[in-house]
């Protein structure tokens, strides 16, 4: 017991210690982070004030990429379309998960870790494989789709608009994220004392009021969180739309990506990139500000 | 008198657990009525019923007459106040006890008249915009009470809501509670397994066990004539003797005869328990004019202040605890003095 108190005193004294040593502790992912984060940054935030003459990288400081972004509309027009497909995929998550979550918090009578286990089960798979079926197996000309219906008798022709388009790219994305953010939500949803819903019920109101203005508002971190989580990296998303989209399904991060690869055009590049990062920033930091949620909830 | 709740025969089982067991009771209006037992005994799941969130498996539960089996708690003249109290942690004070009113789609300065009014009876005025984690115990409690009350239930649920209070706070909130109860002349169900406060508040105490009733008194009723050793013994620690009766003297092995108030109706040799309450069992060095007294041994003494506490051993090797007085250094005994005790007849009663 006393041998116990002393180990736990100097672990102790060591946390205590200074400032050092929570440096010492953080350094690891500090690193990390500055190298694998930070300096790519950096160097996009230079590399977008460079020019290109021929295959050249040119060292210099001009604006000519950010003029060339802000006077050509195709490019804030196409993310403007990104952002609202990405809109789409979080708004059609989190329908989807919002309900699977309060479920398995709420209702189910099995173990709601098993369930959720199971849930998770889809990552099992790695995403390009997933995305690979859905393009050649699935939606393909003589995909699983375009057989069955044509078997059935209810097509002639195998159908062509099931695939290379938005709408697409919104499905397949919701269906690869729903999954993964009803975790977040769960959580959210499991911290609510089920006494308050109680309370709320002994109060006089009615299963969906109580819904509306107790469990919602209550799990709105939660939700939150599952917006951030499909919202950023679907504004972002590449494989997707590369894979299934067409030419109506192209997302703003495949100029991105076209820009630095075959457009051999990096400076350019790097100025699609800080484009999205700003506005990105500014939708999550519009989103943390919470516009408020208490006051929506009232409204309802 | 008009009755505002009544049970008859109610049952409530959980699988193969009876944690209910047949109970039936009335409860007038206005009344501040206890349910008060151990932990364990049914008490909680009673008031759940009266609320709605249990179905009794047998049995009916009536409010203002009308049965309620059918009546989902949203829809039922009771609130109950929880024993965590329940506040909601996202609205502030206002909003959580308007939160009712506005469920019902009061006028909004009909609202805000009802819930300052409410916190005037609590004496917290100025507290609307407050959210729930500034607040103190003691302003929760408060909060918790009013937010039920203010939509003029016909009848309010406490589920042992002074549990997580210090004994001081508490204190103070069995006056206050006992207060708006008389302020606003509601109907009281108050679920609780401490004794005290059951006896201060109560206008009508139901002393529960195992799920049953044991009985219902106000509680001068149960403090002085308890009708079984259970209630003598949990409500004021009573000292018990067993022993057979027979015309007005109850014989105890080991010692000795014990005079007790004539029971004409209790047959002779029937073995009857003797409940004396501490503090009106005497204690000294010689004891006069006493209908019984015996020898005995201090063996504890414990000084509380106002009052001194003494466990003493008697020749049949039961321990009896003495609560006296205290009244001054030289006059505490201290443990290993031979001292008397002793209690007239009327002092003591008899459980049959």
């Amino acid at each position: 017991m006393k041998d116990n108190n002393t180990v736990k005193e100097r672990v102790l004294n060591f946390f205590r210690g200074e400032k050092r040593s929570i440096l010492l502790i953080l350094s690891p992912s500090l690193l990390w982070y500055m190298v694998f984060l930070m300096a790519p940054l950096v160097l996009m935030v230079v590399l977008s004030f460079w020019r290109m003459e021929d295959v050249h990288l040119i060292p210099t400081f001009v604006l000519d990429n950010y003029i060339r972004f802000f006077t050509d509309p195709t490019y804030s027009r196409l993310l403007l379309k990104s952002i609202g497909m990405a809109g789409a995929v979080t708004a059609g998550c989190v329908g989807l998960g919002y309900p699977i979550a309060y479920y398995l918090s709420f209702k189910t009578r099995i173990s709601k870790y098993t369930l959720l286990c199971l849930l998770m089960g889809p990552y099992l798979t790695s995403y390009v494989i997933q995305i690979f079926a859905w393009r050649h197996l699935i939606l393909s000309y003589g995909g699983i789709v375009n057989t069955l219906l044509m078997n059935l008798g209810l097509i002639r022709e195998p159908l062509t608009w099931i695939m290379n388009n938005q709408y697409v790219v919104i499905f397949i994305l919701i269906q690869s994220w729903t999954p993964w953010i009803v975790l977040p939500m769960f959580a959210s949803l499991e911290k609510i004392d089920k006494s308050l819903l109680e309370a709320a019920a002994d109060l006089g109101a009615s299963p969906m009021q109580t819904f509306l203005k107790v469990t919602l508002p209550l799990s709105m971190p939660g939700v939150l969180v599952a917006v951030l989580f499909v919202l950023i990296p679907s504004v972002g998303e590449f494989v997707t739309p590369s894979w299934v989209g067409g030419p109506g399904g192209y997302m703003y991060a495949n100029i991105i990506q076209a820009s630095f690869h075959r457009g051999l055009h990096w400076p350019f590049g790097s100025t699609l990139t800080i484009m999205m990062l700003i506005v990105t920033l500014g939708i999550v930091f519009v989103l943390l500000k919470k516009v408020s949620w208490e006051q929506i909830m009232e409204s309802l | 008198m008009t009755i505002d709740v009544e049970l008859k025969n109610v049952t409530k089982k959980f699988g193969d657990v009876i944690a209910v067991d047949n109970i039936s009771f009335k409860v007038g209006k206005g009344d501040f009525f206890s349910l008060l037992g151990p932990s364990g005994c049914g008490k909680t799941t009673t008031l759940r019923m009266i609320a709605g969130f249990e179905k009794p498996t047998e049995g009916e539960v009536y409010i203002r007459g009308e049965l309620m089996t059918d009546v989902p708690p949203f829809k039922r003249p009771t609130n109950l106040v929880f024993q965590n109290l329940a506040l909601f942690p996202h609205l502030n004070v206002y909003d959580n006890i308007a939160f009712g009113l506005k469920i019902k789609k009061l006028p909004k300065d009909k609202i805000q008249r009802k819930v300052n009014e409410m916190l005037n009876l609590v004496r917290l005025s100025g507290y609307e915009k407050r959210k729930i984690k500034q607040l103190s115990g003691g302003e929760k409690q408060r909060i918790a009470i009013v937010r039920a009350l203010v939509d003029e239930p016909t009848v309010l649920l406490l589920d042992e809501p002074l549990g997580p209070l210090d004994l001081k706070l508490r204190e103070e909130m069995v006056v206050e509670l006992k207060r708006i109860q008389r302020e606003v002349g509601t109907t009281f169900i108050y679920v609780t397994h401490d004794q005290g406060e059951a006896l201060t508040m109560s206008d009508k105490i139901a002393v529960m066990k195992d799920g049953r009733v044991l009985q219902i008194g106000t509680p001068m009723e149960i403090y002085e004539s308890p009708k079984s050793g259970f209630i003598a013994d949990f409500i004021g620690r009573s000292n018990l003797f067993e022993g057979g009766y027979a015309d007005g003297i109850v014989e105890v092995d080991g010692l000795g005869k014990i005079i007790v108030e004539p029971e004409p109706q209790v047959p002779d040799k029937r073995s009857v328990l003797i409940c004396a309450k501490p503090e009106k069992i005497s204690i000294g060095r010689k004891l006069k004019g006493l209908d019984n007294v015996f020898d005995g041994e201090v063996k504890e003494t414990y000084y509380q202040g106002r009052v001194t506490t003494y466990r003493v051993l008697l020749k049949n090797d039961s321990l009896v605890t003495v609560v006296a007085l205290s009244s001054g250094v030289k006059d505490i005994f201290r443990s290993g003095e031979k001292v008397k005790v002793g209690w007239n007849k009327g002092d003591a009663n008899i459980i049959t």
